[in-house]
């Protein structure tokens, strides 16, 4: 198989399989009797077409880096990381006790405070299907699959019988103080022009674009990145140089815990301002998906992200203004995933052969010519 | 083939070995399967001097050289000029291996000595990337520095093609090897370990392999010779010990032996000692 170029590789392959996850998303839309033109416009118009929009695409977005960037640090060791679901949930749970243990008298104050508690859970929640893999090879994959479900019933049972304030039937912790409350994007100087008051679309942006600039530093430009993603290659290899694979599946993982569960700044402090059930909404699942798309890149989850918040507020839309249900967007997701993640190679492989025919016709054709 | 003669009979002054760099006494290694693969080893290496441990492969040369490269664990005593090695402890790895001044060429380039994924810059610091000239303050590596230092290696030991930016999957199992070597012969090491150096290797770089072996002997490195290859045990080496499962036959001059009386000894048959 010839090597594609950089471009070609990087922008022509992802692009083509959202443009056919997209064709079959319409095919799909026409088999139940809608018209998908409508329905792409109402999509795109939703998520970006507006103030409003975009607020709520960089919103979602925001959730997705942060758990798209916990997937690619674990992917990096070698480590799969199903478990950013849970951690999220446990990162909001860190948010929720560092919010309700003290009155903060201001946001700056709060904030840094938060994300301590957040990173600090999402690991704690990572650290044990870590240890468990280091020392006792159970997979991970496996592990921390069933930790989201752990997850999940940790959370029903502390929101119901912990932190519900007494006299209400909300399995919810009560209101955070005003002074945790983050700033939108709206209340920012230079870009709160571009949002609306509405949106959720907070601070926690910018912390995730930071996220996005660290974990590059991490991965190519520190011994600990080069240490993970020479064991992520091959471990034997890694041992031969002296690397310790429990430090590294550790410390990777942990990373990843706290990545994931940094997420809940962006939904439990900036925009319920409280926690509630289910809190990360699947937002851990999704940067699985996003990791995938962005190749395990920083820029890659960046820009994925962008695309999945597109698509989630898009779909919202869809559900919101046309008679298609709200669950196409799911549809669409999962074509989105099929065909960049699954298919990838499928689609590389097909453009690799769409240049070679073409570099043998202009061969041939110059041939001709000189003739 | 190579467009002129090729010298596969290595030119060397005759050794004059110093002091005894490495001590091993009695090493065992039980794998996990429960199947003992050194079965009491002793053996010793001096400075400036060539100790080639001829065998079949699959008799315990492989455990030798990972259980003396930090790789496996064992029991036994092992001396690095004078001062033990903790073979079984928390810090029994790779990293400590080398601070010590053990350097280790494994015998399987691909499988250990490479990450084939990382560029080639990316593997010349490979096992020594906490030196300190990699680094540009306490948090980040120098990757201008790495790059540098790698162009020099490939520049000394004629990688070809000479691009540091290459990932190691892209070069020749001979310029691979040379990487290795560079890396690991570059460090004047107190002991070298080296495994079947020219295995898979073409056969202009076999020489200057074997060119660079010798030279590092004379620089006063001890070197640990593992090869399958008996010409390369017998043309290399100063001592010659051949392994059995997983004990030494014996010790032979290579200039008092020929590949027939090894030969027998690696078959497990004449098992009378040398002195």
């Amino acid at each position: 198989m010839t090597k594609l170029p950089v471009w070609a590789d990087v922008v022509l392959v992802p692009l083509l399989s959202l443009l056919l996850a997209l064709l079959i998303s319409a095919l799909v839309i026409l088999a139940i009797g809608e018209d998908p033109v409508e329905a792409m416009r109402t999509m795109l118009e939703g998520a970006v077409g507006s103030a409003y929009g975009w607020g709520y695409t960089l919103y979602y977005a925001t959730s997705f880096i942060f758990t798209g960037l916990a997937v690619t640090v674990a992917f990096h060791a070698g480590q799969f990381n199903i478990g950013g679901e849970g951690q999220a949930q446990l990162g909001g749970l860190g948010v929720a006790v560092v919010c309700l243990s003290l009155p903060w008298p201001h946001w700056t104050l709060a904030l840094p405070a938060a994300m301590m508690g957040a990173a600090l859970f999402g690991a704690a929640w990572a650290a044990i299907p870590a240890y468990l893999q280091a020392r006792r090879g159970s997979h991970i994959v496996i592990t921390t699959i069933m930790f989201n479900y752990i997850a999940a019933s940790l959370m029903v049972y502390l929101l119901v019988n912990v932190f519900r304030p007494p006299g209400t039937m909300d399995p919810a912790t009560s209101r955070f103080p005003e002074g945790a409350n983050l700033p939108t994007l709206h209340d920012m100087p230079l870009i709160g022009g571009l949002f609306s008051p509405q949106v959720p679309a907070n601070i926690s942006f910018l912390l995730a674009i930071l996220a996005c600039v660290l974990v590059w530093l991490l991965l190519w430009r520190t011994r600990l990145g080069y240490e993970i993603r020479a064991f992520g290659k091959s471990e034997p290899a890694a041992v031969y140089a002296g690397i310790s694979p429990f430090k590294i599946i550790m410390l990777s993982m942990l990373i990843s815990g706290a990545l994931a569960g940094m997420m809940a700044i962006n939904n439990v402090m900036g925009e319920s301002e409280r926690l509630v059930l289910n809190s990360a909404e699947g937002a851990g699942f999704i940067g699985i998906a996003v990791a995938l798309m962005g190749r395990n890149h920083p820029v890659g989850v960046f820009l994925a992200a962008l695309l999945f918040g597109i698509l989630y507020q898009g779909g919202a839309e869809i559900g919101l203004w046309t008679s298609i249900p709200i669950e196409l967007r799911t549809v669409v997701q999962a074509l989105v995933i099929l065909f960049t993640g699954a298919l990838d190679n499928a689609m590389r492989m097909l453009v690799g052969w769409g240049f070679r025919t073409f570099a043998r016709r202009d061969a041939a054709g110059s041939r001709a010519g000189a003739a | 083939m190579v467009g002129r003669k090729v010298l596969l009979h290595v030119e060397k002054k005759p050794a004059s070995p110093g002091r005894t760099i490495l001590e091993v006494e009695n090493l065992r290694v039980v794998d996990d399967r429960g199947v003992e693969r050194l079965r009491g080893i002793s053996l010793h290496v001096s400075a400036g001097e060539i100790l080639g441990i001829a065998g079949v492969a699959g008799n315990g040369q492989s455990e030798l050289l990972e259980v003396l490269g930090g790789i496996e664990k064992a029991t036994g005593t092992v001396r690095l000029d004078g001062q033990e090695i903790d073979l079984t402890g928390k810090h029994s790895d790779g990293r400590t291996r080398r601070a010590r001044g053990i350097a280790h060429v494994p015998e399987d380039r691909q499988h250990l000595g490479l990450i084939l994924d990382f560029m080639a810059w990316e593997n010349c610091a490979f096992g020594y990337h906490h030196d300190a000239a990699y680094q540009k303050n306490a948090l980040l590596m120098d990757n201008g520095k790495l790059v540098a230092d790698a162009e020099g290696k490939i520049e000394r030991f004629d990688v070809r093609p000479p691009n540091p930016r290459l990932p190691a999957k892209n070069f020749s199992g001979g310029n691979q090897q040379k990487i290795v070597l560079a890396r690991e012969m570059e460090r004047a090491p107190k002991l070298l370990l080296v495994g079947q150096p020219t295995r898979g290797v073409d056969i202009g770089a076999i020489e200057f392999i074997h060119k660079r072996i010798i030279e590092l002997r004379d620089a006063g490195a001890a070197i640990l010779l593992v090869s399958v290859e008996l010409d390369e045990i017998l043309s290399l080496s100063d001592r010659i010990a051949v392994m059995f499962d997983g004990r030494i036959m014996g010790e032979r001059l290579p200039a008092e032996t020929d590949a027939r009386e090894l030969g027998l000894m690696m078959a497990g048959i004449a098992g009378e000692k040398a002195a």
